[in-house]
């Protein structure tokens, strides 16, 4: 390792600062990616985008086991902006579709999510509603960012395909959080 | 370490998955450098202490202070410290478990005469010990310093104290090293 403005070190200072660089051992590429994927399953396991909603979907399970909710409210709420009610349901039967989905259409879901959120926040920013645009392009990130790190989980003749999508979706998010930023400092 | 850093750092803090593991992946050779120091390289559980440190600031993400590379290494030392701590006071009370791997398996991993191996090993061990047996702000200056090469206004940040203060620390902690070491410490290279 080399010594950060080792100036006004004595010879033997030197000397021994060079040895004490020598008692750390680095990591080599092998074991930080053993490292790295232990971490990823744990931190895996954390509340995602669902975690600030899970309160409000444990009660609306309950609502809609208890009064019969038909199937077509749920695909009403697949367009729910987060001012809605519904948009709790929304990220509750998203939640359930990565749940049962293999890691390759888990991915494509996230992205597809994402995707559907960008287009969303496009268009209420054309309207001039930042608020739902800024939580719609803040969910869309997250899914992006667990794409981005769940993709060592797909198989590796899909992961090529599977990161362009993501590449392209997140040129189009950091697009669309630029024009959010411009907005709101035209707006200031 | 790069730009974009502080923002990595941010999104992190945020709930940003794929940042917070973009930010530990930054930051885990310098944890591993710091555990190998205060455990040795050869300890059986190194990776492990590693893994819970990094584990461990996931979980305290939101209590991480500050975004700059100092600010966040520093943080992620501070785990690590504890986690050494907790590794350690376990293998104290279970001592019948070996503290580091078999010699012959060691010695496999170099190319070097064994020998040479050995003395080299020796002169690291001594010096390990040295740099233990100073005050714990001593030897968090030298390891700060020069084995994970951070510069004298990095560890002032770190550390909180001024620059003028971290530099006669260093002086005095290395004056400490070499009158332990003896001759050795005059001409360790």
């Amino acid at each position: 390792m080399e010594l950060n403005d080792g100036e006004g070190l004595s010879e033997s200072e030197r000397s021994l600062a060079s040895a004490l660089s020598g008692l750390a051992t680095d990591a080599s590429p092998q074991r930080q990616a053993a490292i790295m994927s232990a971490v990823r399953r744990e931190t895996g396991r954390r509340p995602s985008v669902l975690g600030r909603w899970r309160p409000v979907l444990a009660g609306l399970a309950a609502a809609a086991v208890l009064g019969g909710t038909t199937l077509g409210v749920f695909a009403a709420s697949s367009d729910a902006l987060p001012s809605s009610p519904a948009y709790p349901l929304r990220l509750g039967v998203e939640h359930i579709r990565l749940t049962v989905a293999g890691p390759a259409d888990r991915e494509h879901l996230r992205i597809s999510f994402a995707d559907a959120r960008i287009s969303q926040a496009k268009a209420q920013l054309s309207q001039g509603d930042r608020n739902n645009a800024d939580v719609l392009l803040r969910d869309s990130r997250t899914y992006l960012s667990e794409a981005k790190s769940d993709i060592g989980t797909v198989p590796a003749d899909e992961q090529g395909q599977i990161q362009s999508q993501l590449n392209q979706t997140q040129a189009d998010e950091q697009q669309s959080e630029t024009q959010l930023s411009q907005e709101g400092a035209q707006g200031s | 370490m790069g730009d974009g850093h502080d923002d990595l750092a941010a999104r992190a803090k945020a709930g940003d998955r794929g940042a917070l593991n973009a930010l530990l992946e930054r930051h885990l050779n310098t944890v591993y450098r710091y555990v190998s120091v205060k455990v040795g390289a050869d300890h059986p559980d190194l990776d492990d202490i590693v893994q819970d440190t990094l584990i461990g600031a996931a979980g305290s993400i939101r209590g991480m202070r500050g975004t700059t590379n100092p600010q966040v290494a520093g943080w992620l030392l501070s785990i690590a410290r504890h986690k050494v701590a907790d590794h350690l006071r376990a293998r104290y009370r279970h001592p019948q478990e070996s503290l580091g791997r078999e010699e012959g398996e060691m010695l496999a991993d170099h190319a070097q005469p064994v020998d040479e191996l050995v003395v080299n090993r020796d002169r690291a061990e001594r010096l390990r010990k040295a740099l233990h047996e100073l005050t714990a702000e001593q030897e968090e200056v030298l390891i700060l310093r020069f084995l994970l090469g951070f510069g004298i206004a990095e560890v002032a940040e770190i550390t909180g104290r001024p620059e003028g203060a971290v530099k006669s620390m260093q002086h005095r902690a290395l004056a400490s090293l070499q009158q332990q070491l003896g001759a050795e410490g005059e001409s360790w290279n």
